[in-house]
C-alpha cells in the first residue's frame, strides 16, 4: 500500500518534470537570473572605452528621470553629481537570491563593497544583505524581507526569486513607506524602481563581437538557457534577431536548449558540431553553458576555430578567457550591479530625484582587455559624496 | 417465490480458459443456498457475475421473473444484492463507521453527519453482537472482526439478497454462532443467502439446499435435508474421496526428545508465561478462539516479533533473546504463516525461485546461484509435496490456494529444518487439497521431524493432533492427549468454563 | 527461441523502439545514423545509464533514492578536489567509489535500521549531500581537473568510444549478475516482491536493503566521476533534479515502480533510448518546448507497455489454471 503510494507520486512527480522537460529545470545551476546589467553604452564590443567622466556637473542637468523608460548607468552617472551629503543614519536590506550562485554572490560583495565606500566616502550607512535559501526558497524570501520591513530597514535592495513570490512583503514595505529598489529581477505585480539588466544589448554585444571576429559570414549555433527564463528567451531572440538583420551571409543553424546545465550544454553541442563540424561560433546565453561547450569543442579540436562566447562574466569564465580557451563573455558586472542599486537608493534618501529605471553596465571581456581590471573596462569610479 | 433467482444458461469465457460452462439453476427467495465446489470450481466467477463485477459471456440472471445486468458493483448493490467477501476489501485508516458507509455517507447539509453514521453503525454492531466500537479504526481489529464488519455492511444496505464468501474462516466460534443466528433472522425476513463454504458441518447447520458445481459445469441441486456429506463431496470432487481430516498412520511421537521447549515465553501483543514442549515426530495441536494470541506466539518463537520474556530452547540450544527469523532458520526453525499472499511467497516469483527463498546457499556455487540446480530441487521437492503444476517457471502467485500452500511447505522442505510452525494451514484450501495436505503432514513427521499447527478448524485439530494445547487471552489454559480429545472439551478450554 | 522472447518481452520492446527511432531520424537526417553520432548517444547515455542503473537496484526493493542527483556533485566535487591537488588519479577513483558508496550505505541505513521511508530519507539526504558539496567548494566550481585524472574516464579508444561508455557497459553486467546470478541479488528481488515473506523465509532484509543502496550508489559516483573527467570541472550545483531522469531510465526499461520486477539492462536501453531521443531532437533542430513534449510522451509510452506485458502474462497465467 504505501509503496503503492510513493510510487504514484513519483509517477506524478515524474510526468510533471518529465513533461516540464525531463530537461529538469527549476534548478538552473549557475546563473539563471535573469541578469545581466546593462552595457557600458550601446558603443558596442570593445567595452574599454567609457572613461572620462571626471567630477560632477551639477545638478542643473540632473536626471531625465522619465519614469517608464529605461536609460543606461553610464548615461547618467556624470548628470547625477556626487551623492548629496547628508547626517541621516542609512539602514539598508538587501533581500538577494539564493547565494549557492555565483552571480548572486557577486551581487551580495559588491552591495557590502558599496556599504564600505559609502561609509568611508562620509556617510552613516549600513548594508546588510540576507538571501533566500535555495533558488527554490520562494517563502524563506519572503521571510527574509518581511524582517527587514518589520526591522524598519531605510531601504530595502529587492531581487525576487520569482515573479510574484515577493508581492505581498513588497506592497507591505511600500506601505509602511519605505524606499525599494529592485537589482536584476522585478516583481511582476508592483512597479518599482529598478537596476536591472539589458539583455538586448548583452546579445548585440555578442552579436556584434561574433560578427566581426568570423569575418561576417558562416555558420552560427546557439546554446540557449531554460527557455522559460526572460534572459534566455530574450538572449537568444535578440542575437539571432540582430545577426539577421546585420549580417546575411551569417547562417544561425542550430538553436537548442541546455537549460543552463553545463553537461548539458556539453552533449548539446557536441551534437550540434558533429552535424556542422564547419561551425564558426557558438554563443551560450551563460558562462556555465559555455564552460560546457568549450569541453565539447576542445574535444573537437576546434578551439579556435569554433569561437565560444558566454555571458555573465563568472570567474571561471574570465579565467578561461584569460587562458586562451574560452573567445569572450559579456560581463554583467553583477558585483557592480548591485553598487549602482545601492547608490540609487542612496540618492533617493538623501532627497535626490534619480531616474527609476536603469541599466547597469556590462562589457565583453576577451583576450584583448582580459587582463585589465574590472574598474578600467567598466571605467567605474566609486562614489564621491558632496 | 420459487425462482426468484435464476441463472440461465451462463457461461463466463476468460481469455483461455472456460471459467462456467452452460450453467443453469435457480434460488428460491428466503432460503440460504450453498454453492459448493472445490475451488476453480466457479463459484465465485458466478457470484461475480450476479454482482456485475463482469458480464456473462453468454446467458442470463433474472431476479424476480426480470432480467438484471448490472454494469458495476454499485448498480448491484442499489438493486439490493449485496455481498460479503472472501477477500477483505476495507480500508483499515477508516473507522468501522466510516467503512460501513464509505459511497453512502449520511450528510447534514455539506458535512457528514458524524453522530448519524456512528450511532447506525454502533445499532448493527450492537445486533452482530460485535465487541467493537463504531469509532475503533479498523487496522486495529483482527481479521475476524472486520469481517463482521462486511457482515455488518452488507446488513446496513438492507440487501434483499446477500452472499457469503467464506464467511467464517476468520470468525471464533461464538462469531460464527452469532452469524448463523443473524443469517437466521435475515432468512426470517425473507432475505434470499447465497453462501459459498468449504466447512461441511456448517453448510448443514445453515443451508437449505446447495448446488454444487465442477470445472465451471452445474452438477446438480440438493436439498440439505436428504443428502449425507458424503454424497456432496462425491458430486463437488467427482471421486470418492475421505475429506476428513484423519491420520492414516501411527502416530510417531519420540516421547523421549524434546524438540522445542519454550519456557515463560511473553511478548508485548499481550501472552504471558507460554511454556509448553514438542517432542520429536509430534504433531502439536494449538487450538484458541479469535484473540487467544496462538499466531502471536508463533511469531514471538519464530523471532518475527519480538518476546518481552520468557525462553525458546530447541535441542538444548537457547535460541538468542533478539533473534530474527533468519537465526531461527539457520537453527532449523520454519514457520508456514497464516496470510499466505501476504507473508508465505513473493508474488514476482516462479516456483523455483519461491522454493528456493529459505534455502538459497544450497544452490550456490562459487559466488553464483546455480539455476539448473534450484530448478532441480524444485521439481524434486514440488513431487514429494504434489504440486500441480510441477513447473519450476510457472508463477505460485496463479497457482490454487493449495498449491500455493504446497510451494511454501516445499519451500521448507527444502531446508534443514526440524520443527515446521503451520499456521492455519489449509485455509481456504479446498477439500480435495486438505486431505493431501494432512497427508504430507503425516509424512512430515513421520520423517522424524516435529509440526506445531495452528488451528482454527475443529475437526482438523481433533484429526491430526497428537496432543492439543488450548489458548486464551493470551494463556495457556489447557492441554489434552490425543485420547482426550473431544470437541465439548476443547471448547470448553477456549472459552473458559469449567472443567468438568 | 520463444522462450527468450516471452522472458524479454518489455527489453525487447525498448530495442525495437530503438531500432524504429534510428531508422526515423535516419531518415530525416542521415547525419544521425553516422557512427561518431551513434558514439555520441551512447556517450550521453553513460551519466543518466549509471545513474538508473543504481537506481533500478534501489527500487527492486521497492524504495527509492532520491539523493542521486546530490551525489553525483558531492561525489564529483570530492574527486575533483583530490585530483586538482595533485593527488595520484587512481586513488581519486577508488576514493570517489568509496564516498559514493558511504552515501548510499548512510541512504540504506536510513532505511533499512532506522525504519524511514525511503522517499523521505533520501529526500533528508539529497538536501544534506547537496548541502556538503557546496560546503566543500564554497559554491565554486573545481576547475582546472588536470588530465592525468581525465584521461582515464575519458580517453577515447576504438572507433571513438570513450572508455566511460565501456565503464558504464561493465557495470551494467555486473548488476545484471549480481541480482540475476547471486543471493544477493535472489534477496533483493524477493524484498521488494514481498519483504515480510522474504523476512519470514529467514533473509537478512535489513543486510540486503542497505546493500542494494549502497551498491546502487556506485553507479552514481561513477556517473560522477565521468562527468567530472568529461568536463574537467566539479560542479556542486550539478544533477538537480537527475534523479528523475535516472528514474525515467530504470522505468522505460521494465522497472516496476512497485518494485520486484526489472533489470540493468533493460535500464541502460532506456537510457540509449533517452539520448537517442534527445540527439535526434537536436539534429532535426526541433524547437525545446516539443522536446519536452516528445520525451513525456515516451516515457508514458512506456508506462503503458508495462500494463501490456502485465496483461499478457495475466493471460498467460489464467490459460494453465
Amino acid at each position: 500500500m504505501k509503496r503503492k503510494l510513493v510510487s504514484v507520486l513519483l509517477v506524478c512527480a515524474m510526468a510533471v518534470t518529465m513533461v516540464a522537460g525531463c530537461g529538469s529545470k527549476a534548478e538552473e545551476p549557475a546563473e539563471a537570473p535573469a541578469a545581466t546589467p546593462a552595457p557600458a553604452a550601446s558603443e558596442a564590443p570593445a567595452a574599454t572605452e567609457k572613461p572620462e567622466a571626471t567630477q560632477a556637473p551639477a545638478e542643473s542637468e540632473a536626471p531625465a528621470a522619465a519614469s517608464g523608460e529605461f536609460v543606461k548607468y553610464n548615461d547618467i552617472k556624470d548628470g547625477l553629481g556626487p551623492i548629496p551629503k547628508s547626517d541621516k543614519t542609512f539602514q539598508i536590506g538587501f533581500t538577494a537570491k539564493a547565494l549557492e550562485n555565483e552571480f548572486w554572490r557577486m551581487e551580495k560583495e559588491g552591495a557590502e563593497a558599496a556599504g564600505k565606500a559609502l561609509k568611508e566616502a562620509g556617510l552613516d550607512i549600513t548594508i546588510t544583505v540576507a538571501a533566500a535559501n535555495g533558488e527554490s526558497d520562494v517563502q524563506g524570501q519572503e521571510a527574509v524581507m518581511k524582517d527587514m520591513i518589520n526591522k524598519k530597514y531605510d531601504g530595502i535592495m529587492v531581487a525576487p526569486i520569482a515573479d510574484t513570490n515577493l508581492t505581498a512583503a513588497i506592497e507591505e514595505g511600500v506601505e509602511a513607506g519605505i524606499p525599494l529598489i529592485c537589482v536584476n529581477d522585478k516583481d511582476a505585480n508592483v512597479d518599482l524602481p529598478i537596476v536591472g539588466a539589458d539583455h538586448k544589448d548583452t546579445a548585440e554585444l555578442a552579436a556584434e563581437w561574433i560578427a566581426t571576429k568570423i569575418g561576417g559570414k558562416g555558420q552560427v549555433a546557439v546554446v540557449q538557457g531554460l527557455p522559460t527564463a526572460e534572459a534566455a528567451r530574450l538572449r537568444t531572440d535578440c542575437f539571432v534577431d540582430y545577426i539577421k538583420a546585420n549580417y546575411p551571409d551569417i547562417e544561425i543553424v542550430a538553436t537548442q536548449n541546455a537549460d543552463w546545465d553545463r553537461t548539458k550544454a556539453k552533449d548539446v553541442s557536441a551534437t550540434i558540431l558533429k552535424q556542422y563540424p564547419d561551425l564558426k561560433a557558438i554563443y551560450a546565453n551563460n558562462d556555465t553553458m559555455a564552460m560546457g561547450v568549450l569541453e565539447s569543442v576542445k574535444e573537437a579540436d576546434l578551439l579556435g576555430k569554433c569561437l565560444v562566447v558566454g555571458t555573465d562574466g563568472t570567474s571561471e569564465a574570465l579565467d578561461s578567457v584569460k587562458a586562451g580557451e574560452l573567445s569572450a563573455t559579456i560581463n554583467d558586472f553583477p558585483f557592480y550591479q548591485s553598487q549602482v542599486a545601492a547608490e540609487m537608493l542612496v540618492r533617493k534618501l538623501s532627497g535626490q530625484d534619480v531616474p527609476e529605471k536603469i541599466y547597469s553596465p556590462h562589457a565583453v571581456v576577451d583576450a584583448d582587455n582580459c587582463n585589465l581590471s574590472n574598474e578600467e573596462i567598466l571605467g567605474w569610479k566609486g562614489f564621491t559624496v558632496e | 417465490m420459487d425462482k426468484y433467482i435464476e441463472f440461465q444458461h451462463i457461461t463466463k469465457i476468460f481469455p483461455g480458459q472456460k471459467a462456467l460452462d452452460d450453467v443453469s439453476f435457480s434460488v428460491k427467495q428466503g432460503e440460504v443456498h450453498a454453492l459448493l465446489g472445490e475451488n476453480g470450481a466457479g463459484k465465485s466467477t458466478l457470484l461475480n457475475i450476479l454482482h456485475g463485477m463482469f458480464p456473462a459471456t453468454q446467458g442470463k440472471v433474472f431476479i424476480e421473473g426480470e432480467e438484471v445486468k448490472f454494469r458495476n458493483a454499485l448498480e448491484a448493490i442499489h438493486y439490493g444484492i449485496a455481498k460479503v467477501h472472501q477477500e477483505i476489501n476495507i480500508i483499515p485508516e477508516l473507522t468501522v463507521a466510516q467503512n460501513m458507509m464509505l459511497g453512502g455517507e449520511p450528510t447534514k447539509g455539506p458535512l457528514l453527519n458524524r453522530k448519524k453514521m456512528e450511532k447506525e453503525t454502533q445499532e448493527l454492531l450492537d445486533r452482530l453482537g460485535c465487541a467493537f466500537h463504531a469509532d475503533d479504526r479498523v487496522g486495529t481489529l483482527s481479521t475476524g472482526k472486520k469481517q463482521m464488519i462486511q457482515i455488518a455492511k452488507a446488513l446496513y444496505m438492507n440487501a434483499k439478497v446477500i452472499s457469503f464468501d467464506e464467511p467464517t474462516s476468520s470468525l471464533s466460534n461464538s462469531e460464527v454462532k452469532t452469524l448463523f443466528k443473524i443469517i437466521r433472522d435475515l432468512k426470517a425476513q425473507g432475505i434470499t443467502i447465497l453462501y459459498i463454504s468449504h466447512k461441511m458441518d456448517e453448510i448443514f447447520q445453515i443451508c437449505d439446499r446447495a448446488s454444487i458445481l465442477r470445472d465451471g459445469k452445474y452438477v446438480t441441486t440438493l436439498d440439505m435435508k436428504e443428502t449425507t456429506e458424503e454424497d456432496l463431496v462425491q458430486n463437488m470432487v467427482g471421486r470418492d474421496v475421505s475429506m476428513f481430516a484423519q491420520r492414516l498412520k501411527p502416530s510417531c511421537v519420540d516421547k523421549n526428545n524434546t524438540v522445542l521447549k519454550v519456557e515463560h515465553l511473553s511478548g508485548p501483543a499481550g501472552f504471558d508465561d507460554i511454556s509448553f514442549e514438542l517432542k520429536k515426530g509430534e504433531i502439536l495441536g494449538f487450538f484458541g478462539l479469535v484473540g487467544a494470541m496462538r499466531t502471536e506466539v508463533m511469531r514471538a518463537i519464530f523471532g518475527a516479533d519480538k518476546a518481552s520474556g520468557g525462553t525458546v530452547i530447541y535441542n538444548g540450544k537457547a535460541l538468542p533473546h533478539n533473534r530474527t527469523p533468519n537465526d531461527v532458520v539457520k537453527m532449523g526453525i520454519g514457520l508456514v504463516s497464516e496470510n499466505r499472499k501476504e507473508e508465505g511467497f513473493v508474488k514476482n516469483f516462479n516456483n523455483a525461485d519461491n522454493i528456493a527463498l529459505a534455502s538459497l546457499t544450497k544452490y550456490v556455487r562459487g559466488i553464483f546461484v546455480k539455476e539448473s540446480l534450484k530448478q532441480k530441487n524444485s521439481i524434486k521437492v514440488g513431487e514429494t509435496v504434489g504440486l500441480t503444476p510441477n513447473d519450476p517457471e510457472f508463477l505460485t502467485v496463479s497457482l490454487s490456494g493449495g498449491n500455493a500452500q504446497k510451494v511454501i511447505l516445499a519451500k521448507w522442505l527444502s531446508t534443514d529444518v526440524d520443527v515446521l510452525i503451520m499456521d492455519e494451514p489449509t485455509k481456504g484450501i479446498d477439500i480435495g487439497a486438505k486431505a493431501e495436505i494432512y497427508k504430507l503432514m503425516e509424512e512430515i513427521v513421520a520423517a522424524g521431524k516435529s509440526i506445531i499447527m495452528v488451528s482454527s478448524e475443529m475437526t482438523e485439530v481433533i484429526g491430526m493432533s497428537d496432543r492439543v494445547l488450548v489458548m486464551r487471552e493470551g494463556k495457556l489454559v489447557g492441554e489434552l492427549d490425543r485420547s482426550e480429545l473431544e470437541e465439548e472439551r476443547i471448547i470448553t478450554y477456549a472459552v473458559g468454563g469449567s472443567q468438568g | 527461441m520463444k522462450k527468450i522472447i516471452k522472458n524479454n518481452y518489455r527489453e525487447l520492446s525498448v530495442i525495437v523502439a530503438i531500432a524504429v527511432m534510428f531508422i526515423i531520424f535516419g531518415i530525416l537526417n542521415p547525419i544521425y545514423i553516422s557512427s561518431s553520432n551513434i558514439v555520441d548517444i551512447l556517450d550521453q547515455a553513460t551519466i543518466y545509464g549509471l545513474m538508473g542503473i543504481g537506481m533500478t537496484m534501489v527500487i527492486i526493493t521497492g524504495g527509492i533514492d532520491l539523493s542521486v542527483g546530490s551525489v553525483l556533485a558531492l561525489s564529483g566535487c570530492i574527486v575533483a578536489n583530490m585530483a586538482v591537488k595533485g593527488l595520484n588519479p587512481v586513488l581519486c577513483l577508488i576514493v570517489g567509489l568509496f564516498a559514493g558508496f558511504a552515501f548510499g550505505l548512510l541512504n540504506g541505513l536510513l532505511v533499512s535500521r532506522m525504519k524511514l521511508q525511503p522517499f523521505i530519507a533520501t529526500m533528508g539526504t539529497m538536501s544534506v549531500y547537496r548541502g556538503a558539496a557546496y560546503i566543500i567548494t564554497e559554491g565554486y566550481p573545481v576547475l582546472g581537473v588536470p588530465d592525468s585524472f581525465r584521461n582515464i574516464l575519458n580517453i577515447k579508444i576504438v572507433g571513438g568510444i570513450r572508455i566511460s561508455v565501456l565503464v558504464f557497459i561493465a557495470f551494467a553486467i555486473l548488476v545484471y549478475i549480481l541480482l540475476r546470478k547471486t543471493r544477493l541479488g535472489t534477496y533483493i528481488y524477493a524484498i521488494g516482491g514481498n519483504m515480510e515473506a522474504a523476512r519470514l523465509s529467514g533473509v537478512r532484509v535489513e543486510l540486503t536493503q542497505t546493500m542494494a543502496y549502497a551498491i546502487g550508489m556506485l553507479g552514481t559516483a561513477l556517473a560522477g566521476l565521468i562527468q567530472v573527467a568529461k568536463l574537467g570541472t566539479g560542479d556542486p550545483t550539478t544533477g538537480n533534479g537527475w534523479e528523475l531522469n535516472a528514474i525515467a531510465a530504470a522505468a522505460i526499461g521494465g522497472t516496476s515502480m512497485a518494485g520486484g520486477r526489472g533489470n540493468a539492462l533493460g535500464t541502460v536501453l532506456g537510457a540509449i533510448l533517452f539520448s537517442g531521443l534527445k540527439v535526434g531532437l537536436i539534429v532535426l533542430n526541433v524547437n525545446t518546448y516539443y522536446q519536452y513534449v516528445a520525451t513525456g510522451l515516451v516515457i508514458i509510452i512506456a508506462a503503458y507497455l508495462e500494463i501490456f506485458q502485465g496483461a499478457i502474462a495475466s493471460r498467460k497465467k489464467k490459460k494453465v489454471v
